[in-house]
């Protein structure tokens, strides 16, 4: 009997062995470039991020960071270019626009190459900024059980400029002065942050199906004076883009779902080379 | 001499008309059960005339006026019968056939059937090779025994969803007794709904599809239950690791009607119930899952035959939590369900000797639940939450096939349905301590057909099929309208060698949404719609088979090649899931409306490849061997850049080998060993930085005013390379085992059947899955890690049955 329940054990524990097994799997896959920069008129400097790509499952894992020895030149003509310099604080390559001017509607060629890595390039045409006839129409949203107070929803409302494909985004723009990482009041600066609608949607959006139409969004208020908002009207690689960006960040992004494949215009590497043209907007709030 | 030729030309008309016709009909039954046979062979070897029994039972063959007729019976795993009989111009003939014993110990003299008929890539499977396959935790299984055939392939070890000549699983028409059955797993693909106690016979399709099928692009599974004996009354039972079975079988009025019924369920959960009690009282989760199977049939002569079948099947999953601390109390219980409920009503009339028909009525529901409720207490208030997510689909199916054999050259089977789907695809309650919100979303398709073929038989040496279906399918402001024609030809080269080929077009308007990775009880069945078009495939088939004499040896090769049209993917990140998270969150703004064809892409697929089978159906010693050599390829625009990449279940090579002898009455031996290429998989290659347009312009920022802080707030992500490159392991693996069969020592009806088993013999670790594991960072380089995960090592098994 001992020795019955000994073969039964010895049995079992093979049953039982391992499930999980690591496979050391080299995809034998070469770092790339990954480049990233926006030609914005309305800004007095082009400013552009390179770093490299880490391969996966390798025998030789790589550390993410800034590309500081790559030559990295812009061109108008591709046929012509100027090389951008490095600003080793900020790890950015950057050209101001009294050196090299940015304009509405002409295209614009960029090349990167380190090193190590194969030579990256990419082109993107700057779009005209088109009067839309922005306005922003406020409605009480009422009260509840849950929000006793009265707030206010209102609808951005514009016209798709016709004839042309057109990309909109609505971006709300804050001013930083105070740097928490120092804890020290510091020269202020701009950023922009993408806003989202009330139904919790990315306020970015395509004129697809829409051209020369009327179009609006729903935005939250709260009880505000006064509405700021800022409209970056975009090339399609900037649409594309950040769209891919937000839905791979969703919350389910999960094993049960399709991949998202972040986009990119890139040649031979990652990222993107855009353009867009953007303007303020005040809107004064008369809710009484 | 004017007058002679004038008497010749006045009798010439008698004369032509002297060659009577006569016709044989009846219908073929199983001595002993009385169980109608399909597909029997009826030779006339003195005008070398064949026809053969339909799924009834019902044959008819006319011939030349003649004093008697001699009459030769054939079907696999019956004596072959030999009679003479005194002829008459409608001679009605029931015959009898007997089972040899043990069904492996005949020797056939009569033509063999697959090169006797023009369809090609078919399968037939009994009941008795489905019980003798080895098979995980010794639970038989149709669609584990389907999956040994050429050309079919399972998604991962362990499921029982059917891959067959690069099709999806919802590409495949499952019937069962004339009803549609849309979700036919237990147990998450382990296990199909088929008990194989109840079924008589299953027929696998694969390409040449008879005009009579349609609504489904890669294949029809045809299972038939069994009628129940009309002469005694008999059973069948066991236990074993996973389930328990029954199946009782008898006559009503004897000779005339007979009933059927089977059951089947897992007791695992109810073993492990008491244990986790003790372990941990304020936990318990459970699965189980089970089928009920009955029929019913009643003789009202040989013109009049009516059929009641129905079946009911249930897997449910659930789990309860309570907490009790001081002045909180809670109980959560949560769970999911699906089940399959299917009615069929046939009536069988035969008109005529030559023209015959069926009227059926079916009614066909699945659905799918997934549930929660949450009581809470805290300081005397008391709180309820509950949710109900339902999704499923319901049929309504009027159809009437008519069969009407008019020489012994045609066959012609026409006929018309009509079928009411109501899909449901969402139906959401939520009441949160007295808010209530309700939705449900209907998605109606009404769907009918037209369908005619003939069967031609031209000298036993050219058989040629023709078909033709007409389909309409109606959603809410499109009609869609498809012509479908069909083709399967054969020609005997020789007797023993035929050659085939078919053509064939299909179209499928009842899609399943299922995330790409995974297949689970909650994919979704929905209809076409004004946006989504029908699927449609086109199929052809070139092949040859080989059936020497008295070798009771099948050799067969086929290829195929098939292009599929307006297939269905989810967009990247989309899933129905997103709504289902919003609405079990409680969320009433949502709808939880699935508006799913703005979620989904479409494109194009490929499959073609070549299969050859080698088979034994007879004798102590039968089994197979099966090789595929195939590809599956897909295209969509707006995946994977738009390129053409490997379809998830692309195999490159499928090997099955089955094995079964009997050496004694008492002893049955039987193996199988399986190989495939493993499935393909989408991996991330590469991991980098984004930036954002908010994340360069703060930087920019930063830059421009100076700033000494160069924070910035950025995302990893990860590039996933061409969809499904990277191959998971090959799997495969070694299956054994022993049936002892033991009668009862007073009861000779009264047998036993003890069952040893052992599932990968030599512990193959086969890939279930693979996960990317992050291997966490050194000096700040991320490192990942591929885990392969294994589910089935070596698994001995022990079942016991019996039968009276």
């Amino acid at each position: 009997m001992n020795r019955l329940f000994f073969y039964l054990l010895f049995l079992l524990s093979i049953s039982l062995h391992s499930c999980i097994t690591y496979i050391d799997k080299e995809l034998d896959i070469k770092p790339k470039l990954v480049l990233h920069c926006y030609l914005v008129p309305q800004l007095d400097t082009t400013i552009l991020h390179l770093t490299n790509s880490a391969p996966l499952f390798t025998n030789n894992p790589r550390k993410i960071e800034p590309v500081a020895n790559a030559t990295v030149e812009i061109s108008d003509n591709n046929n012509q270019w100027v090389k951008l310099e490095y600003n080793s604080e900020h790890e950015i390559y950057f050209i101001p626009q009294a050196q090299f001017p940015i304009n509405e509607g002409k295209t614009y060629y960029i090349r990167a190459s380190a090193p190590g890595f194969e030579t990256v390039s990419a082109s993107c045409a700057v779009p005209y900024l088109r009067e839309v006839n922005l306005d922003f129409v406020v409605e009480e949203h009422g009260s509840d059980a849950h929000e006793p107070y009265p707030h206010f929803h209102g609808y951005l409302r514009w016209i798709d400029y016709p004839g042309e494909e057109n990309y909109y985004m609505f971006f709300d723009k804050s001013r930083m002065i105070y740097d928490y990482w120092t804890y020290t009041d510091t020269a202020s600066w701009y950023s922009w942050w993408l806003l989202w609608d009330a139904d919790g949607n990315p306020c970015i959006y395509s004129d697809k199906g829409q051209d020369g139409k009327k179009m609006s969004v729903l935005m939250m208020l709260g009880y505000p004076d006064i509405y700021e908002v800022t409209l970056f009207q975009t090339d399609r690689n900037c649409y594309l883009h950040e769209k891919s960006i937000i839905d791979y960040d969703s919350d389910l992004q999960s094993f049960m779902l399709e991949p998202i494949h972040l986009y990119s215009n890139i040649r031979n590497g990652y990222g993107v080379f855009g353009a867009f043209v953007m303007r303020d907007y005040v809107f004064e709030i008369d809710v009484e | 001499m004017k007058r002679k030729i004038l008497f010749l030309l006045c009798i010439l008309p008698y004369c032509l008309f002297a060659q009577q016709k006569h016709t044989l009909s009846g219908y073929i039954y199983e001595k002993g059960s009385m169980e109608s046979l399909p597909a029997v062979t009826i030779y006339l070897p003195d005008y070398n005339a064949a026809a053969s029994s339909n799924s009834y039972g019902f044959y008819s063959i006319t011939y030349s006026a003649t004093d008697s007729v001699t009459v030769i019976y054939s079907y696999m795993g019956f004596a072959v019968d030999t009679v003479r009989l005194a002829s008459v111009p409608n001679l009605s003939f029931n015959k009898l056939m007997d089972r040899t014993i043990k069904l492996r110990t005949v020797s056939v003299s009569a033509e063999k059937k697959s090169t006797e008929v023009a369809q090609m890539s078919t399968h037939t499977i009994s009941a008795l090779e489905i019980k003798s396959i080895p098979m995980l935790f010794g639970e038989k299984d149709l669609f584990k025994t389907l999956i040994l055939m050429p050309g079919v392939s399972s998604g991962t070890e362990g499921t029982s969803g059917i891959f067959v000549r690069g099709g999806t699983p919802d590409q495949n028409l499952i019937i069962l007794d004339e009803a549609t059955i849309y979700n036919a797993s237990h147990l998450l693909g382990f296990f199909s709904i088929f008990n194989g106690n109840a079924i008589k016979s299953a027929e696998l399709i694969k390409g040449g599809f008879p005009a009579r099928y349609g609504g489904r692009l890669s294949s029809v599974i045809d299972v038939t239950m069994k009628e129940g004996n009309k002469q005694t009354y008999h059973g069948e039972g066991g236990v074993g690791i996973l389930s328990g079975h029954f199946m009782v079988e008898g006559p009503i009025v004897k000779n005339k009607s007979s009933f059927m019924v089977s059951g089947r369920r897992t007791w695992f959960d109810l073993l492990m119930r008491p244990v986790m009690a003790a372990i941990q009282p304020d936990f318990s989760a459970g699965y189980y899952f089970y089928d009920l199977n009955a029929k019913l049939n009643y003789d009202f002569g040989d013109k009049n035959k009516l059929y009641v079948s129905g079946y009911f099947g249930r897997d449910k999953f659930s789990m309860t939590h309570k907490t009790d601390d001081w002045e909180y109390k809670s109980k959560y219980t949560a769970g999911l369900y699906w089940q399959n409920g299917l009615a069929a009503i046939r009536w069988n009339h035969m008109f005529f000797n030559k023209l015959f028909s069926n009227l059926s009525f079916i009614f066909s529901d699945y659905k799918m639940n997934i549930f929660q409720i949450h009581n809470t207490q805290f300081n005397g208030f008391k709180n309820q939450l509950t949710y109900d997510f339902t999704s499923g689909i319901r049929d309504y199916t009027l159809k009437y096939d008519m069969t009407y054999i008019p020489n012994s050259m045609n066959t012609i089977l026409m006929g018309v349905l009509v079928t009411y789907h109501e899909a449901r695809p969402n139906a959401v309650q939520l009441n949160d301590d007295g808010r209530k919100f309700k939705n449900t979303t209907l998605a109606p398709g009404l769907e009918y057909a037209l369908y005619l073929e003939d069967q031609i038989n031209i000298k036993n040496k050219l058989r040629i099929n023709p078909g033709f279906r007409l389909n309409f399918f109606s959603v809410p402001q499109k009609t869609y309208v498809a012509p479908e024609p069909r083709l399967s030809i054969s020609y005997n080269l020789r007797k023993d060698l035929a050659m085939k080929a078919s053509y064939a077009m299909m179209n499928q308007y009842m899609l399943l949404l299922s995330p790409t990775t995974v297949g689970l009880p909650t994919d979704l069945w929905v209809p076409v719609t004004k946006n989504i078009r029908p699927q449609r495939s086109q199929q052809v088939a070139l092949g040859l088979v080989y059936e020497p004499k008295k070798t009771m040896m099948t050799f067969s090769v086929e290829g195929y090649y098939k292009k599929m049209d307006h297939i269905i993917a989810y967009l990247p990140g989309a899933s129905f899931l997103n709504d289902l998270s919003d609405a079990m969150g409680g969320n009433f703004n949502e709808t939880g409306n699935l508006d799913w064809d703005s979620k989904v892409t479409t494109g194009q697929a490929w499959a073609y490849g070549v299969e050859f089978l080698a088979r034994k159906s007879m004798g102590k010693f039968t089994g197979w061997v099966a090789y595929t050599l195939s590809w599956a390829q897909q295209q969509f625009d707006e995946l994977n850049y738009g390129k053409k990449f490997w379809a998830r279940y692309d195999r490159r090579h499928d090997v099955s080998i089955v094995l079964m002898y009997s050496p004694t009455k008492r002893i049955n031996l039987s193996l199988s060993w399986v190989y495939a290429t493993g499935n393909a998989l989408t991996l991330p290659t590469e991991s980098y930085q984004i930036q954002s347009i908010s994340n360069i312009l703060e930087r920019y920022g930063q830059m421009q005013s100076g700033d000494q802080d160069t924070h910035t707030w950025f995302m990893y992500a990860e590039n996933f390379g061409t969809k499904n490159d990277f191959r998971m392991e090959a799997f495969h693996h070694l299956d054994i085992a022993v049936q002892f069969i033991k009668p009862h020592k007073k009861n000779k009806r009264f047998e036993s059947i003890f069952e040893v088993s052992v599932y990968n013999v030599y512990n193959h670790k086969n890939p279930f899955m693979y996960m990317v594991m992050s291997a966490g960072y050194t000096q700040e380089k991320l490192v990942r890690r591929l885990a392969k995960i294994t589910i089935f090592p070596i698994i001995p098994s022990f079942t016991y049955s019996f039968r009276f």
